[in-house]
């Protein structure tokens, strides 16, 4: 059960020449492979300095987000089945491109930096495991699976058009440690995303829910963010 | 840059737009409304409003405020706590809502003209 | 070209689970510097499913010494007893540890870490499996990078990423740096510093059908072996049982765990013949063998090569609870919902169980007298310690990652005082470079795509579960010529910014190093043990080999020496589950 597929993908080196250009490729594909696969079978047998980044080639790394057919995506997710004859490839938009379909993430991982993503509890541990019941845990369960792919906060419009809001998934990050019942850096945390361009920011676009390969909520999640922020006093907008 | 569109970018684009667009709406209407001074005045613009399209202008007017009425309390709702499950159901709810009531509205509308 | 130094006391290669909790170690006692090829949170620990082991009897009664006896049985009782005492002894503070740093970590019903069962962990020796791998969902080895990432953060650890090592500097038997390639813009960076910690994880990809990632390719122990040093017990290759058909995608053993069974084409729970006691929780090399048996024999389904991992049976809350992962990897990959459909599945290569030989604490070893190399350390799966022996069981990697990078990191930062820092002399760069333009600038007709998928597909055929000695003749004699190939090789992406092809170059001649060595460790060892079977040897040999290779580099070609087998407790007897 293959067929051929067009692959158009977008071409692009900035430090070296500052043309972009488009690039077709016709690449014969089964019904279980994914775009990855066509990506490997391009750079493999018709143009080695296609780049791309790959890892884990099953979802869970989050090594190769991009923009396929006008929506961020997992290559490695996306099985060519699902997508019409013509596959039009990007990098994910609004993150400095560095070759091909590899972006520069670091502006990504600097405004996780922001909302202190890592669990702060001063007070002596217990000899054993601190004591999370079930229902509690279930509260942080969704938003443990994120793996960082870069899908949401680049297909957010606020995002697109101010570089310096904190973006879905650091918020994301910010609700997983302000929901854990192990944390106890409430109130430092609040402060850190409800400034000028924290939470408030977030407009219930959805976008970001509509990419995410490990399907979480994010909004839900954000709204959750506000509403504690609310009840907290923090109305935000000023710094 | 083109990119995918979905129901939830959608709302909010027609928010947004609408919200422009009443705001523009709204200083024209205080400006018309603050250079009324005498009685001639105002039967003058009323004379005008009988225009046909000022008539339809006025109709769009209706839709707009609907529109943005309607993606308000949905983002209202969500805020206050409404499952996220139910924002594309309510989309399309508020799409019929405003559908619904934009024609009720038009046909009162109207026979007031006729 | 331009060269960037860099000075650090420690510097740690790989961002795994063993990389970071070295790390995590090593901060408070001087500078660390963490290399890695990708982003951290890419490391390939994130994709661990089933859990962690250890002792704690959260969910019933279990206790560290029947931990030990399991792993050494496990191990076919190749396992250094000694090491793996430190392993089960210490997983139980290091799990209560990695709890307090963050790790989201399933729950019982009274809130302590839930426990699932795993195959070959059993309890009071053997009579019956055990609740011992503790789980965050079937996520567990992403909970724990990332928990263990975020404390490094915190903590101050200077993270390169992206940055290929091309070179770990030994010389006069004293660790110096590393050399390693910028990615992004092609520049090499020297680190000069007093310790390095090698944690680059294993190297799944010399064979076609593996769970591993793109970037698990081995080039660090292939450096190092280059050099001189030792690699041990490399004819030990775990095959997982359970890869999702035609892809080699992991389904964690905790699928079976929690109940899961494995059926064949007849419709039979096959494994009541091989394991009559705990049956499909049986360890991986036995389940890998006895489902290649079954398809040997026609039983696969419909004839076909492969069998069936039926759920159905499960709970679907506790699918959607505890194993969510796999099941959406069902959903996507073959479109297949495991609570009403069976999931084709056959073995996946997995772990390495083999690779740098190391004592207790980390250090790495220059010989089999136990001799070590001043100021390097491994640890996690590029090490062999050894616990795993010659089969390592299910959930016991993500421990001996934690317990042994733990460990390597305390003993790293602890002697830095006595070390002096290191200095990498210029013809050592030169000559990585040179050895760089020779790739970007050779003009050989051999494509590196189509010598790797060669060598994957000979492994595969003729290195896996079933070994012969005939087959691994034939496969060495392959592997030259993909030697001689690999000369011939060219590339077509000359730039300097984020030049995979080149990458891919240069880690093909180090998988090509290391199967050379896996082929002949498993050629010499006439014995079948763990997960190293050989179909013209077929019986454990203890009397001549109850003993570790230590496969050696020389101008002459790769030999071998043995290390004796370290016995604590447990006398070698008969492994029947």
């Amino acid at each position: 059960m293959s067929r051929y597929y067009t692959f158009k993908i977008k071409r692009y080196l900035p430090d070296e020449n500052p043309q972009i250009r488009w690039d077709q490729f016709r690449v014969k594909l089964n019904s279980m492979e994914r775009v990855l696969d066509g990506l490997i079978k391009i750079k493999e047998t018709m143009d080695g300095t296609l780049t791309f980044r790959k890892s884990c080639a099953h979802g869970v790394c989050g090594s190769c987000a991009m923009k396929i057919n006008g929506k961020n995506r997992l290559a490695c997710q996306t099985l060519v089945k699902d997508l019409p004859e013509i596959i039009e490839i990007e990098p994910l938009p609004s993150l400095p491109v560095i070759k091909d379909l590899v972006v520069d993430m670091s502006l990504f991982f600097e405004k996780n930096d922001k909302v202190l993503p890592y669990l702060i509890n001063d007070e002596p541990p217990p000899e054993r495991e601190r004591i999370q019941f079930p229902e509690d845990q279930h509260k942080i369960l969704e938003s443990i699976t994120c793996i960082m792919c870069g899908s949401c906060t680049s297909s957010c419009p606020v995002f697109w058009t101010n570089k310096e809001y904190l973006g879905p998934s650091a918020l994301l990050k910010a609700y997983r440690f302000l929901f854990d019942t192990r944390d106890r850096a409430t109130e430092q945390r609040l402060q850190a995303i409800t400034g000028e361009n924290g939470i408030w920011r977030c407009h219930s676009i959805f976008n970001c829910v509509e990419v995410c390969p490990k399907e979480i909520d994010i909004t839900k999640h954000l709204l959750k963010l506000k509403r504690l922020a609310v009840k907290r006093g923090f109305k935000g907008g000023s710094e | 840059m083109k990119y995918k569109w979905h129901t939830g970018s959608l709302v909010w684009l027609a928010h947004r737009i609408t919200g422009v667009l009443l705001t523009f709406y709204l200083i024209a209407h205080i400006f018309v409304l603050s250079h009324l001074r005498n009685p001639e005045e105002y039967n003058k613009i009323m004379a005008l409003m009988k225009n046909p399209f000022i008539k339809f202008a006025e109709l769009i007017l209706f839709a707009v405020i609907l529109i943005h009425v309607f993606a308000g309390i949905r983002i209202t709702l969500l805020e206050m706590g409404v499952s996220t499950k139910y924002q594309k159901s309510m989309a399309y709810f508020s799409a019929f809502l405003v559908g619904l009531i934009w024609i009720v509205g038009a046909l009162c509308f109207l026979k007031e003209v006729f | 070209m331009e060269i960037n130094k860099h000075y650090f006391d420690t510097v740690i290669i790989g961002s795994g689970l063993a990389g970071l909790r070295a790390a995590i170690e090593c901060i408070s006692h001087g500078s660390v510097a963490v290399l890695s090829k990708l982003y951290p949170t890419r490391s390939h620990s994130t994709a661990a499913q089933g859990g962690i082991g250890a002792a704690l009897g959260n969910e019933e009664e279990d206790n560290p010494e029947w931990h030990t006896y399991d792993t050494v049985k496990g191990s076919d009782f190749l396992g250094d007893q000694d090491a793996i005492e430190i392993m089960c002894y210490d997983a139980i503070p290091t799990i209560i540890e990695l709890e307090h740093m963050g790790v989201p970590f399933s729950r019982t019903p009274e809130g302590k870490i839930a426990q699932r069962r795993f195959g070959g962990h059993t309890k009071d020796f053997g009579k019956a499996p055990v609740r011992r791998a503790c789980y965050s969902a079937d996520r567990t080895g992403h909970a724990v990078l990332f928990a263990l990432y975020e404390q490094s953060q915190l903590k101050g650890v200077k993270f390169f990423q992206e940055f290929q090592v091309l070179d770990i500097v030994v010389e006069n038997n004293t660790v110096q740096g590393v050399i390693a390639l910028n990615i992004r813009d092609g520049s090499i960076h020297v680190f000069e510093s007093k310790a390095v910690i090698v944690a680059s994880g294993g190297y799944g990809k010399i064979f076609k059908v593996t769970s591993n990632a793109y970037a698990s390719t081995g080039e660090c122990l292939s450096m190092l072996f280059r050099q001189g040093l030792p690699l041990e017990d490399m004819e030990f290759f775990q095959f997982h049982p359970t890869g999702l058909y035609g892809l080699g995608i992991l389904i964690t053993e905790g699928a079976r765990g929690e109940g899961g069974i494995l059926i064949n084409g007849k419709g039979e729970r096959f494994m009541e013949h091989y394991a009559p006691t705990i049956k499909d929780l049986a360890p991986r090399d036995m389940v890998s063998r006895a489902i290649l048996m079954e398809i040997r024999e026609g039983r696969g389904i419909d004839g076909k090569d492969y069998v069936y991992l039926d759920l159905r049976h499960i709970d679907k809350r506790i699918l959607h609870e505890r194993l969510p992962e796999i099941t959406t990897f069902c959903k996507i990959y073959m479109g297949i919902d495991p609570s009403e459909a069976p999931i084709p599945v056959v073995p996946t290569a997995h772990y390495a169980m083999g690779g740098i030989p190391t004592d207790k604490d980390g250090r790495v070893l220059r010989d089999v007298d136990g001799s070590v190399v001043e100021g390097l350390y491994a640890a996690g799966e590029c090490a062999c310690v050894s616990v795993h022996g010659a089969n390592r069981l299910g959930c016991n990697s993500l421990l001996d990652t934690v317990v042994f990078g733990r460990r390597a990191g305390k003993t790293a930062a602890t002697t830095l005082r006595s070390m002096q820092k290191g200095k990498v002399r210029k013809e050592r760069v030169s000559l990585v470079i040179e050895c760089i333009n020779m790739i970007k600038n050779s003009n050989g007709r051999e494509s590196v795509a189509a010598i790797r998928r060669d060598l994957q597909t000979a492994m595969m055929d003729k290195c896996s579960v079933f070994r012969k000695e005939d087959e691994l003749k034939i496969l060495l004699e392959e592997l030259k010529v993909l030697k001689e190939r690999y000369k011939e090789i060219s590339i077509s992406d000359k730039s300097n910014i984020f030049n995979t092809e080149l990458l891919e170059a240069i880690e093909l001649g180090h998988m090509l190093t290391l199967s050379e060595v896996i082929a002949l460790s498993a050629l010499q060892r006439t014995e079948s043990r763990g997960a190293h079977y050989r179909e013209d040897y077929p019986n454990r040999d203890d009397e001549n080999w109850l003993k570790h290779t230590f496969a050696f580099y020389s101008d002459k070609g790769i030999t071998f020496k043995y290390k004796p087998v370290t016995f604590t407790r447990f006398k070698p007897e008969e492994r029947k589950y």
